[in-house]
């Protein structure tokens, strides 16, 4: 039976994380970008949100409204529901048997957010930045799902508190490198930021992003931090043991874990420039996928022995 | 204090460069980053729409198309000269704040699309269709021998690291270019550029990588290059000037990521060759030499940009940065 | 509870079944497709398939994306500018279509059904994991390296060069 008190817990934790997500990004970006007192900056996000409140709403000119209006709602609440099968510590909201598969589901619906979004408004440079997103769900994707595979062959079950359970001793992080790496490559991709912000980049105006303002503007990105921190909550069981650790009680320890996961992923979101997708897909397919098999093959003679 | 206010107080900041006056436009983004305003990418993303200079008739229309696409409450900036900058930049939290004067221009500058008649300009939308009484997008035979439709999208003037007053007619098929038309909308007098001096050669040199590494999606490193770019300026000593440059330089050189993105477009060795006369420069402070004219890129870039997809051609843009 | 469950997710699915030829953008009627798969990968959830219900969810987003990709390739104009008709060869469609509809219907009632032997499984994920990978198995990784090199040879006989144009040697 589901604990309540986790009901309560998930989204207020998923809210805390995503402003202090956003906060941190302000401050980081301003600081990595040389800025006079990066430090004022940790309200910027409040600020862009109260902008987005008080704004008008435009539109552009024969604009499919309601697709873009799914797309921009989706994104949030896909990652929302991805987060009810991680365990807050040792319970998850949704102890469900085929978390790992759930998960990976509620992250593909990005795919269908942010397309919607970039082809909602009637505009170029979005539906570019839309059609971006496909071809790195297209990369990303299926090493992504070898890598979420190989944990759950590691730990014989698709269910996360499982796995984050059969870690004990021995983080997957530490012995499925590869997968780990792959993982991480992913969880920036799923939630398009930093190197992977092709979709939403600069040299399209901000892509799929262009035309939002207002309140969709700001759903869009309470949705894209969400997603981050989500993408960064769900290394903790499927790489770093879960809650398991030391002296501290497990909720503490799966907070800590994600808060430096999601602090490494804003991190290299400021040190790298930004992929283009003909390159990536092909490094995708051609490195990422056979890395990806090999550590499946490794982990299941290991897991076979 | 309410939420408008509270908005106000940082707002997000859409900065137009108008040909020929590079001197205002580096003074904006200076006074913006000191205030430490958002720079936004797109005018639905901003509420300040700041226009450096005095735009000739073609470059002011795709101005005021862009302006109507930036959603209330707005403020609308004109800087002429350097010095006004500053001052003109302080009014605008209060102008932002001001919600009777915002609601009386809300209601008078509703959105109106672009008619049929009227050449496309602005940001990009693509607003056609027979539809709505406008044309659509025709087919035309793509290079793997299908018959696709082909949208024509102007690239510029108003988009975020590009050029000032550039603009780019770009006829697409997906996201493959098929054919570009370049042209710079009303050139006009001499170029700040042209002034001579190191300095000013080492300037202009970091002001083309600052567009370069943004477009890149290198925003941290873009800014870099600003700062350096106004440290020269300002007359910063060689010897603070030169370690920070070559510092920056040693960095962006270095990133393979870098590398790996731009190389096989001519891009990255254009980077590598800035970044040296950057230094070169800097190294020679004394040298009266003004900057040597570019080569006519403005003529060669059609060809450099068919059969590039989009992101491939704003990085050939931003590594020719074409002048006009 | 699972009832009302039931007929919201089936009349759903019917009606965004509806909706697809009844739209006029091709986007809308993807998408609608898109909410009639999702409410049958939901009816499978509700049967405790919890394995073939998220399965449903997830490749079915995926497909429809990259039906995505062709509708940008084929149609430039964003956000369904141009409306167009769902329907194409309306009346053999129809008759077509009923006669199909007639034959499966037919067969549903007509089939002798088995009569249910034993329980249902403790773990349905496990018992079709043991369905694929037992006595199927060498059909399984048939059709699946059978898809896989289809995909890539039609890629690599339709285009020598890929999509974009390259200068690099690698």
């Amino acid at each position: 039976m589901t604990p309540v008190w986790t009901v309560v817990a998930l989204p207020v934790a998923l809210g805390v994380l995503t402003l202090l997500a956003a906060s941190g990004n302000a401050v980081l970006g301003a600081a990595a970008s040389g800025a006079p007192a990066p430090l004022r900056h940790w309200d910027d996000p409040l600020r862009a949100a109260a902008r987005a409140l008080v704004q008008q709403r435009r539109r552009t000119f024969a604009a499919d409204r309601l697709l873009s209006r799914v797309g921009v709602v989706t994104l949030p609440v896909a990652a929302l529901l991805a987060a009810v099968v991680l365990p807050l510590g040792t319970r998850a909201v949704a102890d469900w048997s085929v978390g790992v598969v759930w998960f990976n589901a509620m992250e593909v619906a990005t795919w269908a957010a942010v397309w919607l979004t970039g082809w909602g408004p009637n505009s170029a440079y979005a539906l570019v930045g839309g059609y971006r997103y496909l071809a790195q769900g297209l990369a990303y994707e299926l090493p992504h799902m070898f890598a979420l595979i190989t944990v759950a062959l590691g730990a014989g079950s698709l269910n996360v508190t499982r796995v984050a359970d059969a870690q004990d001793g021995l983080w997957f992080g530490v012995w499925m490198p590869v997968a780990f790496a792959v993982y991480l490559v992913s969880a920036l991709a799923m939630a398009f930021w930093g190197p992977l912000a092709h979709p939403v980049a600069d040299d399209v105006a901000s892509g799929a992003a262009v035309e939002l303002d207002g309140p969709d503007r700001l759903v869009f990105a309470v949705g894209r931090y969400a997603l981050l921190v989500v993408a960064a909550a769900a290394a903790v069981p499927f790489f770093l043991g879960g809650g398991a650790g030391p002296w501290l009680p497990a909720p503490v320890w799966t907070l800590v874990k994600t808060l430096v996961v999601l602090g490494a992923l804003l991190w290299a979101g400021h040190r790298l420039p930004v992929l283009r997708m003909d390159r990536f897909l092909e490094f995708a397919w051609i490195v990422l996928i056979p890395a990806s098999l090999l550590q499946m093959l490794v982990v299941a003679l290991v897991v076979l022995d | 204090m309410g939420l408008t206010a509270y908005a106000a107080g940082r707002p997000s900041a859409l900065l137009v460069g108008v040909p020929g006056a590079a001197a205002v436009r580096l003074a904006a983004e200076a006074e913006v980053r000191r205030l430490g305003w958002a720079s936004a990418s797109s005018p639905a993303s901003a509420s300040v729409l700041v226009v450096c200079g005095d735009p000739g008739p073609s470059l002011a229309a795709a101005i005021d198309a862009a302006w109507n696409g930036v959603p209330s409450p707005r403020a609308d900036v004109r800087l002429s000269s350097p010095g006004t900058v500053r001052a003109a930049l302080a009014d605008v939290p209060a102008t932002l704040a001001d919600l009777p004067g915002q609601r009386a221009s809300a209601v008078t500058g509703s959105w109106r699309p672009p008619a049929a008649a009227e050449p496309e300009h602005g940001h990009g939308h693509h607003m056609t269709g027979a539809v709505h009484g406008l044309a659509m997008a025709e087919r035309a035979d793509d290079r793997d021998g299908l018959k696709l439709d082909v949208l024509h999208l102007p690239f510029g003037p108003v988009l975020p690291y590009w050029p000032d007053g550039l603009q780019i007619r770009m006829a697409v098929q997906g996201d493959v270019v098929q054919s570009a038309e370049a042209a710079f909308l009303d050139p006009s007098g001499p170029d700040f550029w042209d002034e001579p001096g190191a300095r000013r050669r080492a300037a202009a040199h970091l002001d083309a990588l600052a567009r370069l590494l943004g477009v890149a999606g290198w925003r941290a490193q873009a800014e870099r290059a600003r700062l350096l770019r106004d440290a020269a300026l300002d007359g910063t000593p060689a010897a603070t000037l030169l370690p920070r440059a070559t510092r920056f330089a040693r960095r962006v050189a270095r990133s393979r990521t870098l590398r790996w993105m731009t190389d096989g477009l001519g891009v990255h060795a254009r980077l590598l060759a800035r970044l040296d006369a950057t230094t070169t420069a800097l190294a020679h402070l004394d040298d009266p030499e003004p900057l040597p004219p570019e080569p006519d890129v403005l003529g060669v870039l059609p060809s450099l940009l068919a059969g590039r997809d989009l992101a491939a051609a704003r990085l050939i843009v931003a590594a020719l940065d074409p002048r006009p | 509870m699972q009832v009302a469950a039931f007929w919201a997710l089936a009349v759903t699915a019917v009606a965004s079944g509806v909706a697809v030829f009844r739209v006029d953008s091709m986007a809308r009627a993807t998408f609608a497709l898109l909410a009639s798969f999702l409410c049958v990968g939901g009816l499978l959830l509700l049967l405790d398939l919890h394995y073939l219900g998220a399965l449903v969810v997830l490749m079915m987003i995926m497909e429809m994306l990259v039906m995505a990709v062709f509708m940008v390739m084929y149609m430039m104009n964003p956000a369904g500018l141009m409306p167009m008709t769902m329907i194409h060869n309306g009346r053999w469609a129809l008759g077509i279509s009923v006669a199909v509809f007639a034959a499966l219907a037919a067969g549903i009632v007509l089939t002798p059904w088995p009569p249910r032997r034993g329980a249902p499984p403790d773990d349905p994920t496990y018992a079709l994991g043991e369905a694929i990978m037992g006595p199927k198995m060498l059909v399984m990784m048939g059709i699946g390296l059978a898809i896989l090199a289809t995909m890539i040879g039609s890629v690599v006989l339709s285009t020598d060069r890929g999509r974009y144009d390259r200068e690099d040697p690698r």
